[in-house]
Parts: C-alpha cells; structure tokens; sequence
C-alpha cells in the first residue's frame, strides 16, 4: 500500500442496496473485485458494523438487505476514482438485476 | 442464525467423493432428498438452478470454502447440509484455489433475509481459522454437527 494516511483526504458517499436480495454473494464478489482494483483503502458500513470493501468475507458479514443505507469511505492515492467506480456499481445494481430476472430460480 | 438451526444433520457429507463442482453439487443435493429435506421429484430442478446460479460468478469466495446455493419453492425454511473433501474440488473459486468445505443452502424465495443472515453466520464462523482447521479434521457427520454447534455456541478458540 503505497498512500500515506496524514496526507490523504478521506472521501465519502452514502450509497443504497438496491438489490432485490440485499448484498448477498454476487454482488459482495463483484463489489470486493472491483475495489481490489485501486490501491486506495475502501470501508464500506452498515451501521456499526465496518468492512473492507476488498473482502468478500467482510461484506458479507454486513448482512445488509434490500434497501440497506450504507456509508463508502474511500482513501488513498485513487480515491476519488474508486468512489466514483463504487458508487456507480450500487447504483447500477452491480448489473444483478439483469441475470437475476432472467434466472429466476437461480438468484443471486 | 445459527449454524444448526438450517444444517441438517442427516445429510452432511463427511467424506465427499466429488470431484468435479457439478459432481460436488449433485452428491449434496442427493444428500438432502435423501434425509428428506427436499423430494426426488425436485432434486433435478434444485441441481440445475444451483449450477445456473455457478455459471453466474463462483461461489467459491476463497480459503478452500464454497457456498454452492438457490431459491427454490419447493423448500419451507432455509436448509442447508455441509460436505468436505479431502483431496479439493475445483470450483472456479476467486482465489484459484480448490474447495475442501462447502454449504450448500436451498431457500425459499419468499425469505431472503434468512437467506443473508445464513450467507452471515457462515461468513463469520469460517473466517475462524480454528473452526476450519477443526471442520477439516471431522470424520463423522455427528463430529460436523457437534462442532457446529460449539461455533453457534462461541466454544471455539
């Protein structure tokens, strides 16, 4: 990890489950994906409970629902860029809604 | 949610002879008909909407463990058996590596916050190196079972 932490700025967005399901497995595997992808530190919260949105393990440990308001906390060197990239993916649904409705009793 | 109140007993599989993810998938949901958790009529129909839901994303979310799942209409309440295989399936997982510990879950589509709250207990009791190492060594179904419920209970290093 290359970012130095007195020097950044920490960078956050309220972002919401949309998933039909809440943040099961798909969307925790995509999510920790992308954010393996930028070098910057990314916290995603539920309440009290706290995950390193890298983490599949840790994000399902959210258990958040559909609907869930949860808190992205990015910082380091690309951090406004992960915030963008993340935020987008929640807004996009991570684009489950698409392969979920076409396999109906598959989910998730 | 704890761990016993969706594992059946009757049908974990300690020794699983698998070795393909299918194979893995078919030994546990026969598992499940056969302790009555599900029919035959709809062991076929909860197989290929488990390995539909696979060609989606691996459930294999790393550190040999697999969480193989669906919805299916067929089921009441949220069940789930557990299987372990000695030498490792290759499930596609995000590490590469092979599965040594899978949970399969069948629920019922009308209850998808049971289906997270389980996603969330087993989450949390695998990232347990103690509970895995010790899931691992059991030998029996009722070795599985009783180590299960001392995670449920936090009796666990």
């Amino acid at each position: 990890m290359s970012w130095i932490m007195a020097e950044s700025q920490v960078y956050r967005r309220r972002v919401i489950v949309k998933a039909e399901h809440g943040l099961h497995i798909r969307p925790c595997t995509l999510l920790a994906q992308a954010a393996t992808k930028f070098d910057s530190r990314i916290r995603l919260g539920n309440g009290a409970k706290q995950a390193n949105a890298k983490s599949v393990w840790d994000l399902l440990e959210l258990a958040a629902g559909p609907g869930a308001e949860l808190d992205l906390e990015v910082d380091g060197p690309d951090a406004p860029d992960a915030l963008e990239h993340l935020a987008a993916l929640f807004d996009s649904d991570f684009g489950v809604s698409a392969s979920v409705s076409t396999t109906p009793s598959g989910d998730s | 949610m704890k761990l016993c109140e969706f594992v059946a007993a009757e049908a974990v599989i300690p020794d699983l002879q698998a070795d393909s993810k299918e194979a893995a998938i078919r030994a546990m949901v026969a598992s499940l008909a056969k302790a009555g958790c599900i029919t035959p009529q709809d062991e076929e129909g909860i197989v290929s909407a488990i390995l539909k839901r696979e060609e989606l994303g691996s459930t294999g979310i790393g550190n040999g463990v697999a969480v193989p799942h669906t919805k299916h209409p067929s089921v009441e309440k949220l069940i789930a058996t557990v299987a372990l295989s000695r030498h490792g399936v290759d499930f596609a997982s995000l590490d590469g590596e092979p599965v040594y510990i899978l949970f399969l879950l069948v629920s019922p589509p009308s209850r998808p916050g049971d289906h997270l709250r389980a996603l969330e207990s087993i989450s949390r009791h695998l990232r347990n190196q103690s509970f895995c190492k010790f899931l691992r060594q059991s030998t029996t179904a009722a070795a599985v079972m009783e180590l299960l419920k001392e995670a449920d209970n936090n009796e666990l290093p």
